[in-house]
């Protein structure tokens, strides 16, 4: 057992922000976790592996976004999930 | 487009001339009573359903969804890379959300209403969220649901329903068109397009440029200042759109419309003479086809038979992969309709971002574009590859077939599929079935790898066909639906140039024709490059084939040849494109703008700008 944490607050550092292709990613890499993963902003929480709720988000550059996962690879996800928002999609 | 709560049409709009600007996005110059397309009129229907009948009902909604998902296939494989694939790859993934379909089938089972009205609401959910949104691009996704939402629903509603119906030589004028709307335009004889939003990229251009309609997009606010039968003139050349001219304009418009169009015909009238260098070179040009409408074409502009035949729809929008039956039939009716030229049969180029439903279980990986597809896909599915090969060989006894395999990377590779050819050729023997045995085999050169080693691949095979559209991605190591690194896309990169002579000149060594069919053999800018490289085949979309035919009648060899030995000997692709431009352009004015704008960059552009046609001032 690990303390790797499966949920945080991280802020969304690329210009176009989650944007159609950005979200495709996400939810393409969400795709690949076992664990249920949820975005939340401003009082919305969204499944990542569905692109029209993450889009509904609408997350431009400097908004945050708790992110939350659940199931047996949690950390894993939680981690590459994070990484890919903290990268910037690839982006920067 | 299901905009419920949209505004009406504007009703206090003015009834005079009026002129606007937009994007030129496909060449030539309409002028014809205004078809307004107006989507707000759908009507959902609303029902209450029986408890009993929900599992049939949410049957109707997945099959909807998959049908929705194959026509989104269908089109995309039809167009070129860019950013409307990307729209169209980012709809694809929304039929897959499983929210989307959770939340339908949800509202399905416990409010007991059809699918229809189910999936409009959930739908209507998501666009109004994300027209809230703050941010423009969150906005403008919200049309992307809309049209996928109304596809969905014609899906729901049976084919035939909510079609856009124009009558011949109209004006269709529509906000946006959705992918569904421009494919059926290619049935409908229409005089011009015009739509509120898109870019020269949008699905509307692109299907546009193909049909070979005028067409202008981004032309704001126009919806609501025409209104159907109005007269409109459309200018695709400049991007102009001139509701309600008045009669001087009229007939000064259909001048211009003359004009071009006895440019068209001179080039067109030439279609059934060679392709022949004034010093008496032959090019053979051919067309490449996928679909009714371009074998029609291929015949119309004079093509000396198909290059390539992209056989992969032969396989789409079904359940199970063709039988050899089909494939021979289908091949047969195609070489009929052609005849007596030849045509190359490709065969199923599928993975990657070209899918059929039955075949599953194959992953394309983290980079689809480098993984199981085309020829790797085919050793994998022996048995639909070999029900292929069977299928053309019985067909070559009807006329000039050839064959070639896609995505060929190596040796050993094309040994594993020549052996399906032989294996094919023995199944058919056994079963005592009637083929041809001398049925030549080629490759297409896509891959830097197979280009590279070309002399090591061209003993095994009877012709070679330089795909430069895979190539030159493959070779510069861009995404070419990546507009950041569009910049880089160079189709006279010397890496490029270089492999197409290594290509030539083993064929050359081998005694064996090799032919070129990406998009730069449609290009008239590249005619002379590459036929000076001493390429003798190209194959393009059909309706390019008279414009390069007239370049290569009006040129002599020699000074093609002298072109291309400066550009191969230039220091990047710039500097060979500008060495281009320096020749081609004052000497083929006419026939670059008149290969419309597309494909044109800025220089070449502003270049023409100095001297454009008539009404820019419009």
């Amino acid at each position: 057992m690990s303390d790797a944490p499966t949920s945080g607050t991280i802020e969304i550092v690329n210009d176009l922000g989650l944007h159609a292709r950005a979200a495709a990613k996400l939810v393409g890499l969400a795709n690949k976790f076992e664990s249920d993963i949820f975005l939340a902003r401003e009082g919305r929480e969204v499944n990542a592996k569905s692109i029209l709720g993450v889009l509904m988000l609408a997350c431009g550059k400097g908004s945050t976004v708790d992110v939350r996962a659940e199931g047996p690879d949690a950390e894993e996800a939680y981690a590459a999930v994070a990484k890919l928002i903290q990268e910037g999609f690839g982006e920067l | 487009m299901i905009a419920r709560g949209a505004d009406p049409p504007d009703a206090s709009q003015s009834l005079g001339r009026r002129a606007c600007r937009g994007i030129a996005a496909s060449p030539g110059i309409g002028i014809g009573p205004a078809y307004l397309v107006d989507r707000r009129r759908i009507q959902v229907p609303h029902y209450a359903i029986e408890r009993a009948a929900v599992r049939d009902e949410i049957g109707r909604f997945r099959e909807a969804l998959r049908a929705t998902q194959e026509q989104l296939e269908a089109i995309k494989a039809r167009l070129p890379h860019g950013e409307h694939r990307q729209i169209l790859k980012a709809q694809q993934m929304m039929l897959r959300d499983p929210d989307l379909m959770h939340d339908v089938e949800g509202r399905i089972r416990d409010q007991l209403v059809n699918a229809e009205w189910a999936m409009i609401e959930v739908a209507g959910d998501v666009e109004r969220t994300l027209r809230e949104a703050a941010d423009e691009q969150f906005r403008e996704r919200s049309s992307d649901v809309a049209h996928l939402a109304d596809q969905v629903l014609r899906n729901l509603l049976g084919a035939g329903d909510c079609r856009i119906d124009p009558p011949a030589g109209a004006i269709v004028i529509a906000y946006d068109l959705s992918p569904a709307d421009t494919a059926e335009l290619a049935r409908a004889d229409v005089g011009g397009i015009v739509t509120e939003v898109g870019g020269r990229t949008s699905h509307s251009a692109i299907m546009a440029r193909s049909l070979e309609i005028p067409a202008v997009v981004g032309v704001e606010g126009l919806t609501k200042n025409v209104q159907t039968s109005d007269m409109v003139v459309v200018d695709g050349i400049h991007g102009c759109v001139v509701v309600r001219p008045d009669p001087v304009e009229v007939a000064r418009w259909e001048e211009a419309r003359r004009r071009y169009d006895a440019f068209e015909d001179r080039v067109q009238r030439d279609h059934a003479l060679p392709a022949t260098t004034l010093d008496g070179v032959h090019v053979t040009l051919r067309a490449n086809a996928a679909l009714d409408e371009e074998v029609a074409s291929a015949v119309f502009h004079g093509a000396e038979g198909v290059g390539l035949y992209r056989t992969e729809y032969v396989f789409m929008n079904r359940k199970a992969p063709p039988s050899e039956e089909e494939h021979y039939r289908h091949a047969k009716a195609i070489l009929r309709r052609l005849s007596p030229h030849p045509v190359t049969f490709r065969t199923f180029d599928l993975g990657a971002d070209k899918v059929a439903g039955y075949v599953r279980d194959v992953h394309g990986g983290e980079n689809p574009a480098l993984g199981v597809r085309s020829l790797r896909l085919a050793l994998r599915e022996r048995e639909m590859f070999i029900d292929q090969i069977k299928g053309l060989l019985r067909a070559a006894l009807h006329g000039p077939l050839r064959i070639m395999l896609p995505f060929v990377s190596g040796r050993e590779e094309l040994e594993a599929a020549l052996a399906v050819f032989e294996e094919a050729k023995a199944r058919l023997a056994e079963d005592g079935m009637a083929h041809a045995v001398d049925v030549p085999v080629g490759i297409m050169i896509e891959i830097p790898a197979a280009a590279l080693a070309a002399d090591r691949l061209a003993p095994l095979v009877d012709f070679f066909s330089i795909g430069t559209n895979d190539l030159i991605q493959y070779t510069l190591a861009i995404d070419r639906e990546n507009d950041d690194v569009g910049y880089l896309y160079e189709p006279l990169h010397p890496a490029v140039l270089q492999q197409l002579r290594i290509v030539r000149d083993a064929a050359d060594r081998a005694g064996i024709p090799v032919s070129l069919c990406g998009e730069m053999a449609a290009d008239p800018r590249y005619t002379w490059v590459l036929v000076g490289l001493g390429l003798r085949e190209l194959s393009m979309h059909p309706s390019a084939i008279p414009v390069v035919k007239n370049i290569v009648r009006q040129s002599s060899f020699d000074e093609m040849k002298a072109l291309a030995e400066q550009v191969v000997a230039a220091s990047s692709g710039r500097e060979a494109e500008a060495l281009v431009r320096e020749v081609v352009a004052p000497r083929f004015r006419e026939h670059l703008e008149h290969g419309g704008a597309d494909g044109l960059d800025s220089a070449f552009e502003s270049a023409l700008d100095a001297d454009a046609g008539p009404g820019t001032k419009t």
